[in-house]
């Protein structure tokens, strides 16, 4: 049975409260001049859009862990935050979607450096977890997966680039309201907002790599494979091939 | 590395190919049949399928070519992978060789897919051949070494195609960008700003330099994991 | 200069992943001795033929073959003088018997016989142009033991090697043992029947709940 210590509770009951703060100065914060209450889904966006790097970033951190230490706790760091970021990835490409579509007309402007890598990194989140699940033996999956982890984190900085050059050789850029300067109450919503999210980031983190250490455990006091195979009954006395 | 160890996987690879005739015999057709249908599902508009050729090119180039990479002889069996292991070569070498074999494989499936894309799609003349050359045979580089990776990360996986098509797609997406650019930029109404288009293919000079690095130095880890 | 033992394993461990296939291996091997291992389906025999070949380091315990610590940095400079007879045919399918036997010549620099003649040897002179796809279990199993041939291991790992063999060709897997010997070499050779290693082997070890007895 799982138990969480003392201090576990006390994140688990912090990020409530940080949830429940950053909701009530969300809702209670005035509205955009331009994009009036559409604005107020920046509050779940932008903390999400950072998760999304800050777990991704921790999973490449976990895969050079692993390589060099060769301890599953790195393994199981890697492969958490890569859960854990799948989820934050896609909640920042919906958020994104539903912030562009109203305010700049498109769900997806790929002249953005910002979603194209974003979206990339979630196709290389879902493959990478792809690989650790068909891979049955959980060494083998720690030693291909963090090879993987160590390789797209370099790859995506360059879908980035690319893509950021490719806005400024053509021109196609379009207008963000990104550099404008936030009103106090705004701004304050935000940090919160952003606090809260990331303590709910490692509340999962920290319990999924408990579930995780559970599971290795439950495995590891398995009986010797070979044992499964006992001698086959007899044919004889079964009655096999009896009229 | 060893030239030696290096050629003689080549050589082995593009045997197996000879024999299983699967890149000339299955892959290049289908990428062929899959040019054919995509002006028709456009309308058949020969405004849109001119504007649209190049970049039916570099997607059906991305899609197919990536299936090169895991037909591999050497990584298919594995036993073989065991005697190559057992042989004493160095697992950068036996990765450099099935790099340049799945490159020559794929440089060929992009040739002909090209000449399809011209006699099917009649994109815009173009005006500078050198530099789309350099851009195929860039992108193609880069395909191979980052296919080649991902063919050796998911050996022995059922559903391997599947998964190692999730995992190349998205990590060639910058290839697919600059050499996107390239190729416009070499056609006669693309820009032809010597500086704009040296600057891609200096992006996929950096993407290919990168990809190898990774790909030598992932050698020997990953033939740790094959157990 | 001969050394004293070619293979030892010292309380060796192995596991796929977290599930424990092989709990206890210890045994020593020296030149001029062939040991055999038998033990039921799904015992660990396979996966311990690997780990001797050094194809997968040991979870636990220690070893050594040809010098060499199992797991260690060294192990690539003796995998050379191994020669491995897996359960699958080290083929390519879609090639010849003599594509593929002129490969692993290829691929084993300093190999003293050639191609042809090996497999003129195992009795596949008239089949040496037919596709490995194109060959039944037994033809396939002979042109994998020609492969031994070709060199000449100091160590030699067999996994049932008399596997759809038939009546003639049986006295290859005892012929390649005993060339191996005769260079005081060594072999081990894995089967889950102990009658067919009694005739070739000095000792038989045998391996059932995870443990070599």
């Amino acid at each position: 049975m799982i138990r969480f210590k003392v201090g576990h509770k006390l994140l688990f009951g912090l990020t409530l409260l940080a949830v429940a703060l950053g909701l009530l100065l969300a809702l209670t914060a005035p509205p955009d001049a331009v994009q009036r209450t559409y604005a107020r889904i920046l509050y779940i966006h932008v903390p999400t859009a950072w998760l999304a790097f800050l777990a991704f970033g921790i999973t490449a951190l976990g895969s050079i862990g692993w390589r060099i230490r060769k301890n599953l706790w790195w393994d199981r760091l890697a492969a958490s935050s890569a859960e854990i970021g799948v989820l934050f990835t896609g909640l920042a490409l919906l958020t994104g979607a539903i912030w562009g579509r109203p305010v700049w007309g498109v769900f997806f402007d790929w002249a953005d450096p910002r979603m194209a890598s974003t979206a990339v990194m979630f196709l290389v989140y879902c493959g990478y977890l792809a690989l650790r699940r068909f891979n049955v033996n959980p060494v083998v999956a720690a030693n291909r997966a963090s090879i993987l982890g160590i390789v797209a984190v370099v790859q995506v900085p360059l879908v980035y680039f690319s893509v950021n050059l490719f806005r400024s050789l053509h021109q196609t850029q379009s207008i963000r309201p990104d550099g404008s300067t936030m009103a106090p109450p705004m701004l304050r919503a935000l940090l919160v907002n952003l606090v809260a999210f990331n303590l709910i980031y490692f509340s999962l983190l920290l319990t999924r790599m408990i579930l995780a250490r559970a599971e290795s455990e439950a495995r590891a006091t398995s009986p010797i494979a070979g044992t499964a195979v006992i001698a086959p009954k007899s044919q004889a006395a079964e009655g096999w091939g009896d009229a | 590395m060893n030239l030696h160890h290096i050629l003689l996987i080549v050589r082995h690879e593009l045997a197996v190919e000879r024999r299983a005739a699967e890149v000339v015999g299955l892959v290049t057709p289908f990428a062929l049949a899959a040019l054919l249908v995509l002006p028709i599902a456009l309308g058949i508009d020969q405004a849109t399928t001119s504007r649209v050729g190049f970049a039916a090119f570099w997607m059906i180039s991305l899609l197919f070519g990536g299936q090169i990479a895991w037909r591999q002889a050497t990584g298919h069996v594995r036993a073989v992978t065991d005697q190559v292991r057992l042989s004493g070569i160095d697992p950068a070498s036996a990765f450099f060789g099935r790099f340049l074999a799945n490159l020559i494989l794929l440089v060929l499936l992009m040739t002909i897919s090209l000449l399809g894309t011209i006699v099917l799609f009649s994109p815009p003349p173009i005006a500078a051949a050198h530099w789309l050359g350099a851009g195929v045979l860039l992108f193609a580089i880069g395909l191979a070494v980052i296919a080649t990776v991902i063919s050796d990360l998911t050996i022995g996986l059922r559903s391997r195609g599947a998964i190692a098509a999730l995992l190349v797609g998205p990590l060639a997406i910058p290839l697919v960008v600059a050499a996107a650019q390239v190729g416009q930029a070499a056609t006669v109404s693309g820009q032809l700003r010597p500086g704009g288009i040296l600057t891609w293919v200096l992006v996929l000079v950096l993407i290919d330099l990168i990809g190898i690095i990774a790909g030598v130095l992932t050698a020997r880890p990953l033939e740790e994991t094959l157990g | 200069m001969a050394t004293k033992t070619l293979l030892r394993l010292r309380e060796v461990a192995v596991s796929a992943g977290l599930v424990p296939i092989v709990a206890s291996a210890s045994m020593e091997v020296a030149p001029r001795e062939c040991v055999g291992i038998s033990g039921p389906n799904g015992s660990g025999k396979t996966t311990l033929l690997r780990v001797l070949a050094t194809l997968r380091p040991p979870d636990r315990g220690e070893g050594e073959v040809l010098g060499e610590a199992l797991g260690g940095p060294g192990v690539r400079n003796i995998r050379p003088r191994i020669g491995l007879l897996g359960h699958e045919p080290a083929l390519a399918p879609e090639l010849s018997l003599l594509d593929n036997l002129r490969f692993h010549a290829r691929l084993r620099s300093g190999s003293t016989k050639s191609a042809e003649e090996v497999l003129e040897t195992v009795g596949l002179k008239g089949a040496m142009d037919r596709r490995a796809s194109d060959c039944s279990a037994g033809m396939l199993r002979r042109a994998d033991l020609a492969r031994l041939f070709l060199h000449s291991p100091d160590l030699l790992l067999l996994d049932e090697p008399t596997d759809g063999l038939d009546r003639d060709a049986r006295p290859l897997v005892a012929a390649a043992i005993e060339a191996c010997l005769e260079r005081d070499g060594a072999a081990v050779v894995v089967s889950h029947d102990a009658s067919n290693l009694a005739e070739t082997s000095t000792r038989i070890h045998h391996l059932d709940g995870g443990v070599l007895r």
